[in-house]
């Protein structure tokens, strides 16, 4: 990974990290979009679970961030078909909810998600700082 | 002869003289001189409840020892008052004496009143549930409140059961109708609205109650003789351990003080409900003659708090997405990530991006009391490098310290780096709140020391300050939830009463402990321990 004018690019393509993110809280989403743009990535923010599947079959992303609490297909549903999915299967997903019950993070990792992060530990710069460090 | 009583007679003829005399005794059932009131004494001595028996010239004749305190008044100044001089209730706004409230079960003999009334008690109205009735046999009336408020609600200094008998004055001298008199006891036992068992040393059942039969699915005939043990059992609410990770003995008798919540009594049909167990040795001339049991099917009370934590639990969840979206849009914000902010509108920013923070740390707090409450809290236990968190959390904690001026320092005694197992994340919630209850009612210039004392078994954390202290009256409930000392309320309006709830549990749940001492005015210092011992076996 290298940056240019403070874009996030891929070494090999020279294209900008593609992050996916299923959000439904339309603020969040907005922050997702605004946030991870201006630091450089290439964002597509959806508001349920299954889009985010259907949106990784069409363009395969660097990242997922997935919301837990969602419409027609929540996070640990879509993180569990990405992970049965042989082409998807290595994204690095990143859950990123409200939710901290310890039962929640040992059902992320049990799925494979590669971060559990409870968003209102953090703050935008750490959140940014998380994201980077995974897609490093 | 009543069935019970013969039973109980039957089964008294297998013991030595001398444990039938203290018990007969006991019971008043040996002679004319054996003083009536004792056995009342003896088993509502024990209730939870405050208990009057009152005569139909409506008089008290009896009172218990917690009808008292809730009365604030001796035993001596109740009994033989008019009830009415004594008991006020507050109806649609006016009060009205108990006489009024009575008044039906005087009309019919087997009226029960019972419900939701509001008592006038020494410190204003408060709602309680009152339960009456008339006990024809014995021409009383027995009156239990129930559901005042305790003075600690997290149970842990619930009223001390009182073995010995409180004497009621000027009882009347004992007459040759000494049955009349076990009758009327009997009666008055029976009536008592929560099971009851009685037990010998032996732990053989001597006296069971109607309630306590029809919630354990059993007859009189099938317990009289039979070890409480063997007829009740009970089982912890969770896997049957208890919380420190030990078998909880399968006998009520294993808990003298009274237990409210966590316990289930498993029936005849191997179905089982949760109690509320109160346990404790008779004693008579100083003498141990058996145990009094009394419990409750406290269902109805397990559903209300399922669903407070559920709600808190939902509530809380449900507040925290947009309290996170406006943290993160808030910093955005202050950021310049929408264009540049003026210098005023950014110091309110500033301010608002603070509150939020507090409302953050609230929902918080209330998540982790609704886990505590539903045994969730424990979270995954590591050998912990613990010196690192505490002074970590210090460094945190140096800025809002200095707009006090309050000064911080640290000591490491013994095992520079002793490690623990606890869950890191909560060790550090349990110092953080501490470090912040220091700071927070330190006086302008004072001093927080922090001491991480280790020793070969145990690790002790003190977290000392020379503030506003904890008022002496107050000291005892300082650890239970949503309590606030009046001073600590004085000094600073902002604060849940949470924290310090939340260090005991989760030092408990490592099988430590939390203990301070504290002066009004000269400061206090908390302290938590930790064993090394039990980090090691684990």
């Amino acid at each position: 990974m290298y940056s240019i004018n403070g874009l996030i690019m891929d070494e090999a393509t020279g294209q900008k990290k593609y992050i996916l993110v299923a959000e439904d809280d339309k603020f969040y989403a907005n922050i997702y979009k605004t946030k991870l743009s201006s630091v450089g990535y290439d964002v597509l923010v959806v508001g349920d679970g299954e889009k985010a599947v259907e949106e990784a079959r069409k363009r395969k992303p660097d990242l997922m961030l997935l919301d837990l609490v969602m419409p027609t297909m929540d996070g640990f549903e879509a993180l569990a078909e990405i992970k049965a999915d042989e082409k998807l299967k290595d994204i690095k997903c990143i859950i990123l909810s409200s939710l901290s019950q310890e039962e929640d993070r040992q059902r992320a990792r049990e799925l494979g998600a590669v971060d559990y992060l409870v968003k209102t530990d953090l703050s935008i710069h750490e959140m940014i700082e998380k994201i980077g460090s995974h897609t490093g | 002869m009543h069935n019970l009583w013969y039973i109980y007679m039957e089964y008294l003829r297998s013991w030595e003289r001398i444990m039938f005399e203290a018990l007969s005794k006991a019971f008043g059932i040996f002679s004319g001189s054996g003083p009536a009131a004792d056995s009342i004494d003896l088993v509502t001595a024990n209730l939870q409840d405050g208990v009057v028996v009152i005569g139909k010239d409506l008089k008290i004749n009896f009172v218990n020892k917690i009808f008292c305190q809730l009365m604030g008044k001796s035993a001596e100044q109740l009994v033989h008052l008019p009830v009415g001089n004594a008991l006020s209730l507050m109806e649609n706004g006016a009060i009205s004496k108990a006489e009024d409230f009575l008044k039906p079960l005087l009309t019919n003999d087997f009226a029960v009143i019972s419900g939701s009334r509001n008592l006038i008690l020494p410190g204003g109205p408060v709602t309680v549930e009152i339960n009456a009735r008339v006990i024809p046999a014995a021409n009383q009336i027995v009156l239990t409140i129930k559901n005042f408020p305790r003075p600690d609600t997290a149970g842990n200094q619930q009223p001390e059961a009182v073995p010995a008998p409180t004497k009621t004055p000027e009882r009347p001298p004992a007459d040759s109708q000494s049955e009349h008199q076990e009758v009327r006891n009997e009666a008055i036992l029976r009536s008592i609205g929560d099971g009851l068992i009685v037990t010998d040393q032996q732990q053989k059942i001597v006296l069971i109650n109607q309630p306590a039969l029809e919630m354990l699915g059993y007859r009189t005939e099938e317990v009289a003789g039979r070890p409480v043990t063997e007829v009740a059992p009970i089982e912890y609410e969770q896997e049957n351990l208890d919380p420190a990770g030990k078998p909880v003995p399968k006998s009520l008798l294993a808990y003298s003080k009274s237990s409210t919540t966590d316990f289930y009594l498993i029936k005849k049909d191997g179905t089982k409900f949760p109690a509320g167990i109160t346990s404790s040795s008779a004693i008579l001339n100083g003498q141990v003659i058996g145990n009094v049991i009394l419990f409750r099917n406290i269902s109805k009370e397990k559903d209300i708090d399922r669903a407070k934590n559920t709600f808190i639990s939902i509530a809380s969840h449900q507040m925290r997405t947009p309290l996170g979206s406006m943290k993160w849009n808030l910093e955005m914000l202050l950021d310049g990530d929408y264009g540049e902010i003026p210098k005023e509108a950014k110091n309110i920013l500033e301010q608002v991006l603070d509150s939020n923070k507090r409302m953050v740390a609230l929902v918080d707090d209330l998540l982790d009391v609704s886990r505590i409450d539903q045994g969730k809290a424990i979270d995954q236990l590591e050998m912990t490098e613990i010196v690192p968190i505490v002074s970590d959390s210090i460094t945190e904690i140096k800025a809002v310290a200095q707009r006090k001026s309050v000064s911080l320092s640290m000591e490491i005694k013994g095992n520079p780096n002793p490690r623990v197992l606890v869950g890191p994340k909560r060790f550090r919630e349990a110092i953080e709140n501490l470090l912040s209850n220091a700071v927070k009612y330190s006086i302008q210039n004072g001093e927080v020391f922090v001491v991480v004392e280790s020793s070969q078994d145990k690790v002790k954390i003190s977290v000392a300050d020379n503030g506003i202290g904890i008022p002496q009256k107050d000291q005892g409930r300082i650890f239970s939830r949503f309590f606030r000392a009046d001073n600590a309320v004085r000094s600073e309006t902002e604060g849940t009463g949470l924290g310090l709830f939340v260090v005991k549990s989760y030092a408990e749940s490592w099988g430590g402990k939390t203990w301070f001492e504290s002066q009004e005015g000269k400061g206090s210092t908390f302290y938590i321990e930790i064993p090394i011992k039990v980090a090691e076996e684990q």
